[in-house]
């Protein structure tokens, strides 16, 4: 028998060999779903607990949000340096950005031009946009900010996910961005006007590679809307 | 800032899906064998099949609300099972070969394989492109959006296959190669 009518004959038989149960598989991925629902929201809760717990270090950042949600007033001295008094990272303070954020499928024309505006240069902007016509972006802030991205005029939308990024709201309507294990940081500037949140990027700190920063300029093409 | 998962409340899963999905259940139903099936001819075992199906729905189920208006939510969901399969295959290779310290160069076997044996000694690549080929009976480009990469590199890698299957199945050239 030639090789593809074997593997035509053959293949079929082996696949039906299978059998799954599948109700006991609907209950296993439902529970799964479930424990890691719980499990986010458990590394939520001691994240937050740890930043309590640690906000003297928060004075890294340089920028923590005072707990009336004003930026601290700064008492300048010539001759003595005062260490900013550690202010804990309250969950709440950026309750305004809560929940899912998504821009409607954006045209790529405009992200070229938010990434050209903020000085990437061609090379990077071809690698980050590919051969996409648009793009559709969502931020979830959360304890940590899961930033999704997808390709709405693909048959099959490729979704990608990056769950390893934190978020922090700072004086002066900032957003910084950081990786998990903070090595960088991004900074914009928001806008909240209703239901829509306005992005604009300020700068980047640290030495990420040009093409992670591009993707995060190019969410400031579109406005971002509350879906949830 | 709340969790992702806050921003449903405090919904489970299960409550979840009864509420705000409620075709997921009859979607699972429908496909979940279907894509075991192929996922087992990836990865060569079925409670791996299983496990790596049951992470795509997973995935299926939290991105249900925007996935379930797509014209092929099957395609999806597929499309990453898939995907998890073809990339624990690549691993599983990997740590075979780094096991006996030697590039695999398929051989005739003295006592030829069934299918299933021979498909299992090809790069995970060929083998995902023989199986959404041969079992899924999907034209190159679908494979080629499937495994992202170009439809040029998927005739390569059923070409490439096809060669290693005849000698692993101890077959004679003779019979044409499709795509």
């Amino acid at each position: 028998m030639a090789l593809d009518e074997r593997l035509h004959d053959e293949l079929p038989r082996s696949a039906e060999r299978v059998q799954p149960d599948v109700d006991v598989a609907l209950e296993r991925v439902v529970e799964t779903a479930r424990r890691r629902q719980r499990r986010r929201r458990g590394v939520g809760v001691a994240l937050a607990g740890l930043l309590l717990v640690s906000a003297g270090s928060a004075a890294y950042w340089g920028d923590v949000v005072h707990p009336s949600g004003a930026p601290e007033p700064v008492k300048p001295n010539p001759t003595t340096k005062i260490p900013t008094p550690p202010n804990p990272i309250l969950p709440g303070h950026s309750a305004g950005l809560n929940g899912e954020w998504q821009t409607s499928p954006v045209p790529v024309g405009d992200v070229r031009s938010a990434l050209e505006a903020a000085g990437t240069g061609r090379a990077t902007t071809d690698k980050v946009l590919g051969r996409a016509r648009r793009w559709v972006v969502q931020l979830t802030f959360s304890t940590t900010l899961v930033v999704e991205t997808w390709n709405p005029g693909r048959p099959i939308p490729s979704l990608q996910v990056n769950n390893t990024l934190t978020s922090r709201v700072a004086p002066h309507h900032r957003i910084v961005v950081t990786p998990l294990r903070p090595t960088t940081r991004w900074i914009f500037t928001y806008h909240l006007a209703g239901n829509q949140l306005h992005l604009h990027y300020v700068d980047t700190r640290g030495q990420p590679a040009p093409v992670q920063t591009a993707r995060f300029i190019a969410w400031t093409a579109a406005p971002f809307t509350l879906v949830r | 800032m709340t969790s992702r998962s806050s921003g449903t409340g405090q919904a489970t899963a299960s409550r979840a899906l009864e509420d705000r999905s409620p075709d997921y259940s009859v979607f699972f139903r429908r496909e979940y064998a279907r894509v075991v099936r192929t996922v087992c001819l990836v990865v060569g075992d079925a409670d791996r099949a299983e496990e790596l199906t049951q992470e795509a729905f997973i995935q299926l189920l939290r991105h249900w609300k925007n996935v379930s208006a797509y014209d092929r939510p099957d395609a999806w969901v597929r499309r990453v099972a898939i995907r998890l399969a073809a990339r624990h295959a690549r691993r599983e290779r990997l740590r075979t070969l780094l096991e006996s310290r030697s590039a695999f160069v398929p051989e005739p076997s003295e006592c030829p394989l069934d299918i299933e044996g021979a498909l299992r000694r090809l790069s995970a690549g060929q083998r995902t492109a023989i199986v959404l080929h041969y079992y899924e009976d999907q034209p190159v480009d679908q494979i080629a959006l499937v495994m992202e990469c170009s439809a040029n590199t998927v005739k390569s890698h059923l070409h490439r296959g096809r060669m290693a299957l005849r000698t692993l199945l101890g077959e004679e050239r003779g019979d044409l190669d499709g795509a």
